[in-house]
């Protein structure tokens, strides 16, 4: 069973064979501002984004795209924000797969694009929990 | 009591995900957000300026006192947060935005038996 840590938040996103790990913000070193556009308002500059969104967006910065992505989050459970944040991260890293672990251990995963989508445009929402 | 003044606000009461949310910066990342999907949520969600001071609670209440939004929080909750039981917040915001502001905290609050007091 994870343990919610109430001071740290890790999210470790792999990809290609690559590990990124993002944290949550006053852990993060170095901690610098840089605006995200398209993401909601907690995460639309890198100085306050969440854990998930610092570990997938290392790997953007890599250039990396396709293929199945697994992001595994400790110390706190996916926020409302980060949930339609996420899925628009896999988007721009075109995955043809994601697969969240979250901090209570629940599974979601998401399947081709348009699963991806918003949930307004078709997209598949969070509710339905696999395995 | 906690004072701010939002330099911008930012709300809807049903998002592209079907999130209700406010959020008010007070600049230099400083903020204060809630939110709630009826579909995918029990509680309000609640973050002050970083990840970890969060949570989900429906121990908040909220009331308008002339141009200010005044945040009344659980003990434990503000303990959360790491702010005052009381965060009140300065607006300056048109009549549209304020229409919008209300629309929203109506549309997180509104699971709850008692919105406002």
């Amino acid at each position: 069973m994870s343990q919610l840590n109430p001071t740290t938040v890790k999210a470790v996103f792999e990809i290609q064979g690559h590990t990124f790990i993002g944290v949550n913000p006053t852990e993060r070193e170095p901690r610098n501002a840089h605006p995200i556009e398209g993401l909601s308002a907690v995460n639309n500059d890198e100085f306050k984004m969440h854990a998930e969104i610092d570990a997938m967006i290392q790997a953007q910065k890599q250039g990396l795209k396709g293929g199945i992505g697994i992001l595994k989050v400790d110390g706190r459970i996916v926020c409302p924000y980060c949930k339609g944040d996420i899925k628009k991260m896999a988007q721009r890293l075109r995955l043809e797969k994601l697969t969240i672990i979250d901090a209570d251990e629940k599974i979601y995963v998401f399947k081709g694009e348009n699963e991806l989508k918003p949930v307004k445009n078709g997209g598949k929402g969070w509710k339905i929990q696999h395995s | 009591m906690k004072k701010y003044k939002a330099i911008s606000i930012d709300a809807s009461p049903s998002n592209e995900e079907g999130l209700a949310f406010v959020y008010f910066d007070f600049g230099n990342f400083n903020y204060l957000t809630l939110c709630f999907s009826s579909e995918e949520q029990e509680e309000i969600y609640i973050e002050n300026s970083e990840q970890t001071q969060s949570v989900y609670s429906d121990n908040i209440e909220y009331e308008f006192k002339e141009n200010e939004l005044i945040f009344k929080f659980e003990d434990v909750i503000a303990q959360k947060i790491n702010t005052d039981s009381v965060v009140a917040i300065h607006l300056n915001i048109s009549q549209q935005q304020m229409n919008t502001l209300k629309e929203s905290l109506n549309a997180i609050f509104e699971h709850k038996t008692v919105t406002t007091v």
